[in-house]
């Protein structure tokens, strides 16, 4: 009998094994019932000002049971292993009260019954290296960026890393069991003088190992000479611009634009969006390629099952600019009629699934840097990473700084560039793609239905974009 | 509440810090949460949740420094498992200059509702399908959504200088709302509100959700400029963040406050010459305070163990205040302000109050001649909060035209900036005020609630193609 997610991480050795809970969900007297289990061990690192400011190593443990019944469902979350029978009891009771209520059908998109047990291939095992050796890399980041101007006065430095047990059973007969991790770090640089505060940073994740966190030093010089300098830039004035996005925007932009608007759960019980969506309707030029993908370890959008037992694939969600796909969890596929993708996701044991991005990209394309900036009479470069959101038609980001274009080359640096526009007009207007896709690290993540922050990320080359508003100085 | 097998938190907590060495100081805080929802999607009953979870977190003091570690695993084990990982982390941890609170007597707050454990799922339904039912017969095209969820929570908290307390309390959230969907026209209108119990509004929340609908039906031009705007009291949060940010004990300490030289010396920020300086318009009086009663965001004591207070952050556009815990008020030579935020990282606000105006929102409107009034944006939580420029891309806004609403405006971006416009162009603030969150993540504001009210500015700019 193997011990399965409860294994050797588990300060009380309870162990929740395949036949307690294979017998646990055979209680289940609804259409459909799964049982996840996690034990996640978390360790937290920060900085700020000049030195750290909080260390913790934590445990998430706990499971949760999703019950379908009739199209309706039920979840409760729990932390004790000796509960699972009755939760699972309490799951098929909400659910067949929802179900009854509704008097539907349960459609859920058929997915291949699997038993694996699965552990990464490590680049570097964050497990192997101990905490003295991180704290060591990350007291050296602050001393360096701390070290490098005296108008730099503070050092920020956000170290996660999560390396998780999960089990996952359903009452189709899947089982699976897998050692994940992430790691996510953002590591940033404020200036001041006077009133004018700047914050620069630069972003490192992966979920294959703690190397993601070497050799920065040179990527950090550069972001604190960039506070620096932006400490005498104006702020972008505002307009509308033909805008060369970096590839940290563009996978914002792939990310906040259009992947949000590819969830299923938006558009599967609404006929008006999913007229919006239809595949086949042209949303963009030949150009215009976007995938998501579960694939990629090296970065924090890496997924070999989702919290379904879907295996994750590669969705082409526009090829050749039609919209030719989305992206589903079992459920949302069922109703549409379309595979599931692999992409339903949970934040930990007490969220259910929900449909996530993974690694959502842009195809790199033909165009180089130079030819994107030539013949922009006036534009703006923006470079950077600094959040952004969407309500499906139009959407918001933050690029943080960029360098105007004037008359096809880069001019002065400006700060506070902050884009906005319509997802269906941008993706129109995109006309150029860049040749050198790069991926996107960094602390935080996605956020959707009170789930965040949920790993994410994304490879995108550079792209340009014509007619984006900007907001700013008159 | 969930109490686990025989876990008894004053027993957990000895047995903890029996197992600490000589001279360390022990913190061990317990926060249990129940909560059930039901939701509303699409126009349909969806489906519930039940969540229970309880997590345990030690926090260490050893030579001056302090490290934490947390567990959400029931039993002894893993109780005394947090020890071994917080010693572990304690020689690289915080250096700190304070100790831990000792015994002080809990104010009692009234906190807890019993009719919100009572609440039977039926009728948390009852309301949703209230809801649905109200909205779809307003407009039959509309994906309406709606969500109820009754919560239940137990703090304990006890150190080893002596401090033990503990409270319980309930909280009530409801939303309704839907989506509105014509060709690649997307609207979306919406009503939440909480409480420590189920009295909630509901007629008014829907008449909230129909009024924007209406409002929001006809789409009409607007041209780029600089125009009188009021903000919503949903989008306050967003102006006021870099003054949250401004006044925050850790933006102080670091020097990262743009306001650090000109802050009163009650905030410990030293102060010039002069003391304290009038940097905004003088109707602008800000407050924090956690001993609200029957409100979600209060509790008698912060997570240090500190107890919480009316705390005036602003006076007349004055700063007199700022949000401290015990590190970076020991930092600036103060007492802390029982601003220690759940999650331990940090001070960060428990109710934010704007002090409200004396004109209704109707006056507001009718005074305007041409401008905007702003229900709802996207992205104004990023950017910089230090610097004052906050800009977002307007998910609802409608066009003041002649004192009257005239639609809904589309593709346009507003921007300010927080320490110019509420010292040189604040127009007005409503007598009307409504409950909203404080301030966007990572911007300083550190969540938490808040009640404002609609905040007129003028000279803001608008982008639009």
């Amino acid at each position: 009998m193997s011990k399965l997610g409860l294994g050797k991480g588990s300060a009380s050795g309870v162990a929740l094994d395949k036949e307690t809970i294979k017998s646990a969900l055979a209680l289940a007297d609804v259409d459909y019932c799964e049982v996840r289990f996690e034990n996640s061990e978390v360790l937290s690192i920060g900085y700020q000002g000049r030195g750290l400011d909080r260390i913790s190593q934590d445990r998430l443990f706990g499971g949760a049971v999703r019950a379908l019944w009739k199209g309706g469902w039920g979840f409760v979350s729990f932390n004790s292993p000796a509960e699972l029978p009755d939760v699972v009891r309490a799951a098929c009771r909400q659910a067949r009260f929802t179900g009854d209520q509704q008097n539907g059908a349960s459609k859920l998109a058929a997915a291949p019954v699997v038993e694996e047990d699965y552990r990464p291939a490590w680049t570097l095992n964050p497990r192997g290296v101990t905490l003295d050796e991180k704290v060591r890399i990350l007291d050296r980041y602050k001393d360096l960026i701390l070290g490098y101007d005296p108008a730099i006065t503070a050092a920020a430095i956000i170290y996660g890393e999560r390396v998780t047990d999960l089990t996952f059973a359903n009452t189709d007969g899947t089982f699976i069991h897998q050692e994940k991790v992430d790691i996510g770090a953002s590591l940033s640089a404020t200036a001041r003088r006077g009133a004018t505060t700047v914050t620069k940073g630069i972003g490192r994740g992966s979920s294959i190992g703690f190397d993601c966190m070497l050799g920065a030093d040179e990527e950090l010089r550069e972001t604190c000479d960039l506070a620096v300098r932006l400490l005498d830039a104006p702020q972008v004035k505002a307009g509308v611009y033909t805008v060369v996005c970096d590839p940290a925007v563009a996978g914002l932009f792939v990310h906040e634009a259009f992947g949000h608007l590819s969830e299923a759960d938006n558009a599967y019980r609404n006929p008006d969006l999913a007229k919006a969506m239809t595949l086949g309707r042209r949303l963009g030029r030949d150009i215009l390629t976007i995938y998501d993908t579960g694939e990629q370890p090296e970065h924090r959008g890496y997924l070999r099952y989702d919290d379904e037992g879907v295996r994750t694939r590669r969705t082409y969600l526009v090829k050749d600019g039609i919209l030719v796909g989305r992206l589903h969890s079992r459920e949302t596929a069922g109703v549409m009629g379309e595979p599931p993708s692999g992409s339903a996701r949970a934040l930990n044991y007490t969220f259910p699934p929900i449909v996530r991005m993974r690694n959502t990209s842009i195809a790199a394309g033909e165009s180089t840097f130079e030819e994107m900036l030539a013949g922009v009479e006036l534009g703006v470069y923006a470079v950077g990473s600094g959040g952004g959101q969407t309500n499906g038609e139009m959407f918001s980001f933050n690029a943080g700084h960029g360098f105007m274009i004037r008359d096809g080359k880069l001019a002065e640096l400006v700060k506070d560039v902050k884009l906005m526009g319509n997802v269906f007009t941008t993706l129109e207007n995109i006309d150029m793609v860049g040749r050198d896709a790069k991926g996107r690290g960094g602390a935080g993540g996605c956020g959707k239905g009170g789930q965040m922050p949920l790993p994410t990320s994304g490879v995108c080359p550079p792209i340009r974009i014509q007619n984006v508003i900007i907001g700013g100085a008159k | 509440m969930d109490t686990h097998t025989g876990d008894n938190q004053w027993e957990t907590a000895a047995a903890i810090f029996n197992g600490l060495p000589r001279g360390a100081q022990g913190e061990l805080y317990t926060r249990s949460i129940r909560s059930t929802s039901v939701r509303f999607a699409n126009s349909q009953f969806e489906g519930t949740s039940q969540s229970r979870n309880r997590t345990i977190t030690l926090r260490v003091i050893l030579d001056g420094r302090l490290s934490a570690a947390t567990t959400s695993e029931p039993g002894e084990s893993a109780a005394m498992e947090l020890v071994e990982k917080a010693l572990r982390a304690v020689k690289y941890g915080t250096a700190v200059g304070y100790d831990f609170p000792g015994a002080a007597p809990v104010a009692q707050i009234p906190l807890s509702d019993p009719r919100v454990p009572a609440t039977r799922l039926e009728e948390m339904v009852a309301i949703g399908r209230d809801f649905l039912g109200t909205l779809l017969a307003a407009e039959r095209r509309l994906r309406a959504s709606a969500g109820i969820e009754a919560e239940e929570v137990e703090v304990s908290l006890v150190n080893t200088a002596g401090f033990a307390g503990s409270y319980r309390k309930t909280a009530w959230h409801a939303g309704c709302g839907g989506q509105l969907i014509q060709g690649d026209d997307f609207l979306r209108v919406g009503e939440s509100r909480n409480a420590a119990g189920p009295d909630l509004d509901y007629e008014d929340m829907k008449k909230e959700a129909l009024r924007e609908l209406e409002w929001a039906r006809e789409t009409v031009p607007f041209g780029a400029g600089s125009y009188p705007v009021i903000f919503a009291p949903s989008q306050v949060g967003f102006l006021v963040t870099p003054f949250l940010a401004s006044l925050n004990g850790k933006a102080i300490a670091r020097g990262i406050s743009p306001w650090k030289e000109k802050l009163a010396p009650s905030t410990g920020a030293g102060g010039g010459a002069g003391g304290a300086e009038r940097l905004l318009d003088p109707r602008v009086t800000l407050v924090d305070d956690g001993t609200l009663p029957m409100t979600i965001t209060s509790a008698p004591f912060d997570r240090e163990g500190v107890p919480t207070r009316r705390n005036i952050l602003i006076d007349g556009g004055v700063p007199v205040g700022a949000l401290l815990d015990l590190q970076t008020a020991k930092e600036l030579g103060r007492s802390s302000t029982g601003n220690a935020t759940a999650a331990g990282t940090g001070a960060g606000p428990h109710r934010v109050l704007l002090a409200p105006g004396e004109t209704p929102l109707a006056e507001m409107v009718a005074g305007i001649d041409h401008g905007l009034l702003v229900l709802g944006s996207m992205g104004a939580w990023t950017g910089n909060a230090y610097s004052g420029n906050v800009s977002g891309t307007i998910s609802l806004g409608l066009r003041i035209e002649g004192g009257k609403v005239a639609g809904r405006v589309k593709n346009c971006m507003f921007s300010l900036n927080a320490f110019t416009h509420f010292r040189d162009h604040l127009a007005g603030l409503s007598r009307e005020t409504k409950d909203a969150s404080a301030g966007g993540p990572g911007m300083g504001g550190g969540g938490g609630g808040a009640t404002f009210p609609y905040v007129a500015l003028d000279n803001v700019v608008i982008t639009t193609k």
